[in-house]
């Protein structure tokens, strides 16, 4: 969910959280059902219209419906938990609503009116209000993502995780080696044939590498290469021939390999093997990594338990099913 | 419960939750600024795996890297991208976060706006090739009003301004977009006496300062998140942002884009960025950073990057201090030191030169925007184009300013970037360009808009006919890459060969790009060493040069290899065909330089490939015809060299033509110009004679300048002797005309470094009489003997030899050394490899 990644978010869901640990929550059986009425269907529609330049589809509807609930959910779920009536946002926006509708002389501008905003909800104007609105349902997803960061996860849940995704620390295998440098001329397979020639001297004469590539034609990067990755050799010979070089054994001239440049004889020298990174050096990354999985987990859990505590009724006119 | 009593312990429960977050150790982020960061424990680790050391100090706790090379490694990266956090992308649709932003530069896929129901973009993109670096430069005014208008807790969380704000970064409606953008957010940009918006912020704009300490800190976190410290070095990041001044002027009445991007070395930064609204100068603004940062002795360092001086109504590189005073030398160094890079390409075109702006180059003309300030709204084909808005000739005046105050403000390097809006780090390729700014650009018809609707209207930008044009967008271009050659790829590494210039732009593709100048043989192109070469005999791109040899150019070796193309790759679940690199056309040099007369001139130098190649393009299928080079390898020397004569070079290299990303999406929509009635009016761009078909995409190196009193090919030594304490060193420098070195009142200052300093001596003023100093005892720093020759202002030689000493913090290995003279005002300094063998570090080795 995009609102998640903003940790900007998560000091003030914090202190939501603790606040609201303070307070009773009502019980269940008060709660009431969740409506989407025709009218907001038709909406949601024609924001989606606009948005992407075509008509939903079943798929979209169905969506659409659902985040639509979710919404109404968290937004009924924050108001049964009194979340919405302490809010200086809300008392704000709706203090200046009343402002505009009555006309208000006298009152300072600029600051909350608790005569004012007692008066705007006399009038229902908390429930129709889509900023209100709005301002409510961030609250209670705040709240809800809070309560899975709050856990500090232990070396054991960090250790586990980074096992169980090995993978995502996989360093690259990197390779060390010569090459003698044969360049394109005019005619391609002249290159080849002459590198194949090359080849065939520097193994029949057992050439030392630094000698060989006096043989060749001279490399801009050079002749010796440590420690390269297939991402270092692509930038310098395509990525085909990274391919070749990773499957060549060591110690013996293989070739000729082409690359975008011509073609190369290569002896491979050292070959680091793809490998897992160590836990400590990559601890910061698992921590951040688990704890951003456990904080998904466990609103998608929490939010699917909080509706099935809501009876849902979708107009007649909507085109998806319950959802 | 009463209001004011819920407020306080909310509030109390806010910083607990501060405090507890900042006990696991992710965030410490409270909505106050935070105190100055402290500096973190350096390991030395001065050789990274035991190997040479590189000429530059590591600052941070890290691995160094598998693959260090002492001869240095290419690294491409895109140093200017805008995320959700610069409130215009925000207008634009925009909400993909930092964080997208530099998980599509290390490969991953984003989708972009619109977004479908899910709130999951509908527009797949993923990079074929991975970026090596990149950093996050949102607009640092918008920090605190993009928290405060996001994020609900905020008085001004409620303001009319923030829910338009917000209600237009899920809109999908231009109008609104175009309103927001040119009522809500221009108007602080281009006044020249900024402040933040009262109505979001308070007034004091207490709470927008609070929340951009908070998006200052993300920005940093998110940083630290995707930045490699292991030594995979898979990828770097960079803590940056930019300063967005625009100031409207009675000569630039639409505003003038002085706007320069700050990056930082390291985790170590300022409480806050400086921004426009802070210091809405740009000299101002580098003093205040520069007291924020180096000033305190925390480890902070930073450069500017200024970008799009082709819309700067020729207001970025003027030749007076910003408050109109006349510029000095040390404003000029102030102003080097600043800024020792520019932005030469990005997707509001090229800042280079432009045909028709004093120039005679036909390569001007490539990717050109046609409006010369940032928010003109019309195309107009009368318009004047001031040379100063333009790269070549800033480095030109430089020059001359360098002849007039002994100081260059305008030495700077060059590379090239996006300017995405879109968080898509290194998007370039021009077969997968989606446009740069959200729903602005998302669609063909809307990146084809040509512009210049006649109905358009000068600011105030309050005029509702403005949301009925906006700017054309079918000028911009697809953006480009800068190149870094560096040791690794780690903060320190890049960041000090983007301090060096050692540094190459490309308009989107990677071709490859080495440029020395030194003492080559004209045969260099057939050593198969010639990269140690070149840093043996001479200096790279970025570097400085005096006269090497008595009276002729230096020699340059200029070394090229085509992009090796962009692999398949696959985005929203279809496979995209590979695309083959471009072979290369050529290799032009660029020379500037300053006559006799003392006035400024250029000539470009065609020295490898074949301008006459034939190449071309099927424009009705984009197929590329006729053939190229793989790679081109060259020497030159400058025919029309003159020993005492201030000049810069730089290579520019040229691929064979392709189609322009608007040719391939015209044609994928059936446009035929032959047939003009059949053209919707939508796309008339197609078809327009001032949208290039073709282009030839290309390189641009930072300059090499020739300093007629700069520094010759140093020759040096250091002998280490068989037990310690008894190592040597020996110099000689030659030292170039036209500086009358007075070594009776100046101090004679020689340094000699790599990693950290081998060796520094301050000989002070009259100790170097008649041209000698003797002492066998090395009474000052170990001197044995020094002589300084010179006949008035002739060339000079400085020869230095110690007695016995302990030089042992040169490694024992081939690698780069520094030596630095300095004499008064005057400073001069050359790097090269200097190769160890026997029991001998030294040039001649």
């Amino acid at each position: 969910m995009r609102w998640m990644r903003r940790p900007t978010l998560h000091f003030v869901a914090i202190g939501i959280a603790l606040y609201l640990g303070k307070h009773e929550l009502l019980p269940a059986q008060t709660r009431p059902a969740v409506v989407i009425t025709s009218g907001r269907v038709a909406r949601l529609r024609a924001d989606f219209e606009r948005a992407t330049g075509r008509t939903p589809g079943e798929a979209d509807e169905r969506v659409l419906l659902d985040g639509a609930i979710e919404e109404e959910v968290l937004y009924l779920e924050a108001r049964a938990r009194g979340l919405a009536g302490h809010d200086s946002a809300i008392k704000f926006r709706l203090t200046e609503k009343m402002r505009f509708v009555t006309d208000a002389e006298g009152a300072e501008e600029n600051a909350i009116d608790e005569t004012l905003y007692r008066q705007a909800v006399a009038l229902g104007f908390d429930e129709h209000d889509p900023i209100v609105r709005r301002i409510i349902v961030q609250k209670m997803r705040l709240f809800l993502a809070h309560q899975a960061s709050a856990k500090v996860p232990g070396d054991d849940d960090l250790h586990r995780y980074y096992e169980r995704h090995r993978m995502r620390y996989r360093r690259e295998p990197r390779v060390t080696f010569w090459h003698v440098f044969v360049a394109h001329g005019r005619q391609p397979v002249g290159a080849r044939l002459a590198a194949v020639a090359l080849l065939e001297r520097i193994r029949a004469e057992s050439i030392r590498p630094a000698d060989a590539v006096a043989l060749g034609h001279p490399f801009l990067m050079g002749a010796y290469l440590a420690a390269q990755s297939a991402h270092d050799l692509g930038k310098l010979f395509g990525l085909e021939f990274a391919d070749r070089v990773a499957a060549m054994e060591p110690g013996r001239w293989e070739g000729p390999v082409a690359s975008t440049q011509g073609f190369h004889l290569v002896r491979v020298e050292a070959r680091q093997p793809e490998r897992i990174a160590p836990f400590e050096s990559v601890r910061s990354r698992v921590r951040a990594e688990y704890q951003s999985e456990q904080q998904a987990a466990y609103l998608a859990e929490t939010l699917a338990a909080l509706r099935a505590r809501y009876v849902v009724r979708i107009a007649p006119t909507a085109g998806a099913g319950q959802g | 419960m009463h209001v004011t009593t819920w407020l306080t312990s909310f509030m109390a429960a806010v910083a607990a939750g501060a405090v507890l977050l900042s006990a696991c150790g992710d965030h410490d982020g409270v909505p106050v600024p935070t105190p100055a960061p402290t500096r973190p424990p350096v390991t030395a680790t001065p050789t990274p795996g035991g190997r040479a050391p590189a000429p530059w100090e590591r600052t941070e706790e890290r691995e160094g890297c598998e693959n260090y090379a002492v001869t240095r490694n290419p690294y491409f990266g895109d140093l200017h991208v805008h995320t959700t956090m610069s409130v215009d992308a925000v207008t634009f649709n925009v909400l993909e976060t930092p964080a997208d932003a530099y998980e599509f530069a290390r490969g991953g896929e984003i989708t972009l706006a619109p977004y479908d129901a899910n709130g999951k973009g509908t527009r797949p993109l993923r990079l074929r090739r991975p970026l090596d670096f990149a950093a996050v430069t949102d607009h640092a005014e918008g920090f605190g009003v993009y928290h405060v208008c996001f994020v609900p807790g905020y008085p001004g969380y409620d303001s009319a301004d923030c829910a338009t704000l917000r209600e237009t970064s899920i809109s999908a409606d231009p109008l609104l977009i175009q309103q927001v953008f040119f009522n809500l957010l221009i108007p602080t940009v281009v006044n020249p006496n900024p402040f933040l918006p009262t109505t979001s912020c308070g007034d004091p704009p207490a709470d927008c300062q609070a929340g951009a300490s908070v998006v200052w800190k993300d920005m940093q976190d998110v940083a630290e998140r995707f930045y490699d410290r292991t030594a995979e070095c898979s990828f770097t990041t960079f803590i940056g942002y930019e300063w967005t001044g625009n100031p409207q002027s009675s000569t630039v009445i639409t505003g003038a884009n002085l706007h320069r991007n700050v990056l930082f070395r390291n985790a170590v930064v300022p409480d806050l960025p400086v921004s426009y609204i802070e210091q809405p100068r740009p000299q101002n603004m580098w003093r205040a950073l520069r007291a924020q940062c180096q000033e305190k002795g925390t480890g902070c360092d930073w450069l500017a990057i200024p970008h799009n001086s082709n819309i700067s109504g020729g207001q970025m590189f003027l030749t007076e201090n910003a408050d109109g005073s006349p510029m000095t030398a040390p404003d000029a160094r102030e102003r080097a030191t600043s800024e020792p890079l520019v932005e030469i390409y990005q997707s509001k075109g090229t800042s280079e030169c432009r045909t028709g702006a004093d120039t005679t180059d036909e390569q001007c003309g490539f990717e050109l925007v046609h409006r010369p300030s940032i928010y003109q709204q019309t195309r107009n084909p009368r318009t004047r184009y001031p040379r100063q808005s333009y790269v070549r000739d800033a480095l030109k005046v430089g020059l001359v300013k360098e002849q007039e105050l002994g100081a260059n403000p305008f030495q700077f390097g060059v590379i090239s970037s996006t300017d995405t809006h879109n968080a898509t780090a290194g998007a370039t390729v021009e077969e997968d360009f989606e446009g740069q700014s959200g729903l602005n650009d998302n669609t063909p018809e809307r990146r084809l808009y040509l512009g210049g609707r006649s109905q358009c209207q000068p600011p105030p930008y309050n005029d509702p006919n403005n949301v009925t044009c906006g700017r054309g967008r079918a000028d911009n271009g697809s953006g480009g890459l800068a190149v870094v050659w560096a040791e690794e790829n780690s903060r320190d590494a890049l960041f000090a060969g983007l301090r060096r210039r050692e540094t190459y732009g490309t308009s989107g593709t990677r071709p490859l790009l080495r440029f020395f100048a030194g003492n080559y043989a004209a045969n260099a192109c057939e050593d198969a060493d010639l990269v140690a070469t070149g840093y043996r005999d001479g200096v790279p791109m970025g570097a400085e040069i005096g006269p090497f040899s008595e009276t002729q150019s230096p020699t340059f070796a200029v070394l090229a290899l085509k992009d090796p193309g962009e692999p398949a790759a696959t985005m929203g679940g279809i496979t995209r065909p590979p695309i083959p690199g471009t072979p290369l056309q050529r290799i032009q040099i660029v020379k500037g330089w300053v006559d006799g007369a003392g006035a400024a001139q250029e000539k470009v130098f065609d020295v490898a490939g074949d301008p006459n190649n034939g190449a071309g393009v099927d424009l009705a299928t984009c197929t590329p015809t006729g053939t190229g080079f793989d790679r081109l390898c060259t020497t030159w020397t400058d025919p029309d060299f003159d020993p005492n004569l201030r000049a810069f070079y730089y290579a520019r290299v040229l691929e064979n033509p392709t189609c322009r990303w608007s040719t391939m999406q015209c044609n994928a929509l059936g446009v035929d110009c032959s047939r003009p009635e059949s053209v919707p009016s939508r796309l008339v761009a197609c078809c327009d004679d001032t949208i290039p078909r073709t282009h030839q995409e290309r390189a641009w190196s930072s300059p090499i300048w020739y300093r007629p009193e700069g520094m010759g090919a140093v020759e040096g030594e250091i002998r280490f002797g068989a037990a310690a304490g008894q190592d040597q060193l020996t110099l000689e420098v030659p030292l170039g005309a036209g500086v009358a070195h007075d070594l009776s009142s100046e101090a004679l200052i020689v340094v000699v470094r790599d990693d950290d300093v081998i060796y520094e001596v301050t000989l002070p003023p009259g100790t170097v009489r008649n041209g000698i100093y003797e002492d066998a005892g090395g009474s000052i720093g170990g001197v044995k003997k020094v002589t300084f020759t010179q006949d008035g202002t002739g060339p000079a030689t400085l020869r230095l030899e110690t007695v016995p000493l302990d030089l042992r913090r040169a490694e024992r290995v081939e690698h780069m050394i520094e030596v630095q003279v300095r004499i008064g005002t005057y400073a001069a300094a050359q790097a090269r490899l200097w190769p160890w063998a026997g029991n001998t570090l030294g040039t001649a080795s």
